[in-house]
């Protein structure tokens, strides 16, 4: 099975009959970074949700390696939401605990080098940290999966330049070979260069999906300018 | 899984409410003391004032910590499921029936310790005014040994008929009741969430609705065990029949339905974590 997620006719109402995604039909293949790109509003964060089983989809079905999200799915797929999510209360070392035993992809010995790379103390407790580490604790710590599928939402969202490599450069140096990389922004620029693939979504609607070298030969131009085009106000 | 949830689940949560419990023998203990110190017979109206203020505190502690710890594992259980946490605990891969009863377990075992806790401190602040009382009276430890042994004797009386039944039913209801009680948490949290935009008032406004109607039910399912009750102390003689025999039927009642209760609002939660999950 080449395709690792296939999604179809894919609508989630949410309330007051609010659409976020209507009919969405996708095909998500195995060893690929794809970018979901569009606009605030246009239904990444409800698609990313979807897939990783935060929310229930109101028609259609997701596949994610045959099967629906799901203890299945949700043990082959590492998700990065876009905010932080751990109890502050726990302690870096507490986490790296938890998630060894829930996850047993996850390597312990790769988030505690990258952990020692950033000089955070394994000791200290997530409240203790400044938002930005703790954005970089969650990283590390989605990162250290040997996952099938990397769901990161926004993950260079409100970070600084410096950070903003140092995310790119964790996502591409730790990411197994296999697996696909989904991830959402609508600051095209900063990661094009690391893109296979785009999916541009607007309103609910995928309005494409194409390989960035596809998109740059037949329009003449990068992903970054011709996103503006279609998106343009 | 069950097992690992379990484990991490006592790890986030054993601190606060041992730390009330904690507290809680602490007070019964110095609440016990002041009966051992010349405090109760001081002249200046102070000192045996701030003992029994003391006392009133070991009172209120009592309560404040069994509701502190329903509380604290209420707020836990909104955050873990319905806040930012849920973004990890819905991505684990586990079944919506072992997160379930991974919080089920854990919350009504802490329910059960805090009401043994409860029962052990109201005996150690007994058991410290009676020693208390005894040091200073001699003749009130031969009291208390008299009144022992005449409890032997209202044991083996036609008034105690039934004490065994009593107790099972006391035990079951005591058990039934953690887990109906943890379940009514639990089903009133997940079904607030269903009033999206405001989650934590659609809670409160379950818990009040799953609570009043079990409290209907029960006086409805009482009511005939009343009234049959009522009718057979008119025709019998008051000084033989047990007490017991009044009040097992009613806990064995409420065990029932506190039961069925919490059988019901698990299915309904189990259902609302499957089907209606939707994080913010």
């Amino acid at each position: 099975m080449s395709e690792l997620v296939e999604v179809n006719n894919l609508t989630k109402v949410y309330e007051k009959k609010k659409v976020a995604l209507s009919q969405v039909n996708l095909i998500i293949p195995r060893g690929k970074i794809i970018g979901l790109l569009g606009p605030n509003g246009s239904g990444k964060t409800t698609l990313i949700k979807l897939i990783s089983g935060l929310l229930v989809a109101t028609e259609g079905e997701i596949l994610i390696n045959g099967s629906k999200p799901g203890p299945e799915s949700k043990s082959v797929v590492s998700y990065l939401p876009e905010r932080t999510y751990f109890q502050s209360s726990m302690k870096v070392k507490e986490l790296i605990d938890y998630f060894a035993d829930f996850y047993q992809d996850f390597r312990p010995e790769r988030a505690k080098q990258m952990l020692m790379n950033l000089n955070i103390n394994e000791d200290a407790r997530l409240k203790t940290l400044s938002k930005g580490t703790k954005e970089k604790v969650q990283l590390i710590m989605v990162m250290s999966r040997d996952a099938q599928l990397y769901v990161l939402d926004e993950p260079i969202a409100g970070v600084d330049p410096a950070a903003r490599d140092y995310i790119l450069r964790t996502i591409i140096s730790n990411y197994n070979e296999n697996a696909t990389v989904l991830l959402s922004t609508h600051l095209i620029s900063d990661i094009e260069k690391i893109l296979d693939e785009v999916i541009f979504i607007r309103e609910g609607k995928v309005v494409l999906q194409d390989t960035v070298e596809n998109i740059r030969e037949s329009k003449g131009k990068s992903v970054d300018t011709y996103f503006r085009e279609v998106f343009a106000c | 899984m069950l097992g690992k949830l379990l484990k991490h689940e006592w790890k986030a949560h054993w601190k606060v409410p041992t730390l009330l419990l904690g507290v809680l023998m602490i007070i019964a203990v110095v609440a016990g003391l002041t009966f051992l110190m010349p405090i109760w017979d001081s002249e200046w109206i102070g000192l045996p004032l701030s003992a029994m203020m003391l006392v009133m505190l070991f009172y209120m502690a009592m309560i404040a910590a069994s509701f502190g710890i329903v509380l604290y594992f209420a707020v836990r259980y909104y955050k873990s499921m319905f806040t930012d946490e849920g973004y990890l605990t819905h991505t684990l891969p586990v079944t919506a029936r072992e997160l379930l009863f991974g919080k089920i377990i854990t919350m009504t075992a802490w329910n059960l310790i805090a009401g043994i806790v409860v029962l052990l401190s109201i005996a150690v602040f007994f058991g410290i005014v009676i020693l208390a009382l005894a040091s200073k009276d001699s003749s009130f430890a031969f009291d208390f040994f008299d009144f022992l042994s005449e409890m032997k004797e209202v044991f083996a009386s036609p008034y105690m008929e039934g004490f065994g039944g009593f107790c099972a039913s006391m035990i079951a209801m005591a058990l039934t009741g953690s887990v109906g009680g943890t379940m009514i948490i639990i089903g009133s949290v997940n079904l607030g969430q269903m009033v999206r935009k405001h989650r934590i008032l659609g809670a409160i406004g379950a818990y009040f609705a799953i609570y009043s109607v079990i409290q209907i039910i029960v006086f409805a399912v009482m009511m005939p065990f009343i009234f049959k009750m009522a009718f057979q102390m008119e025709h019998t003689d008051m000084s033989e029949m047990s007490v017991f025999g009044v009040y097992t039927p009613i806990y064995v009642i409420m065990s029932v339905v506190y039961l069925i209760a919490a059988v019901g609002l698990y299915i309904l939660s189990e259902y609302l974590i499957r089907r209606q999950l939707e994080l913010e």
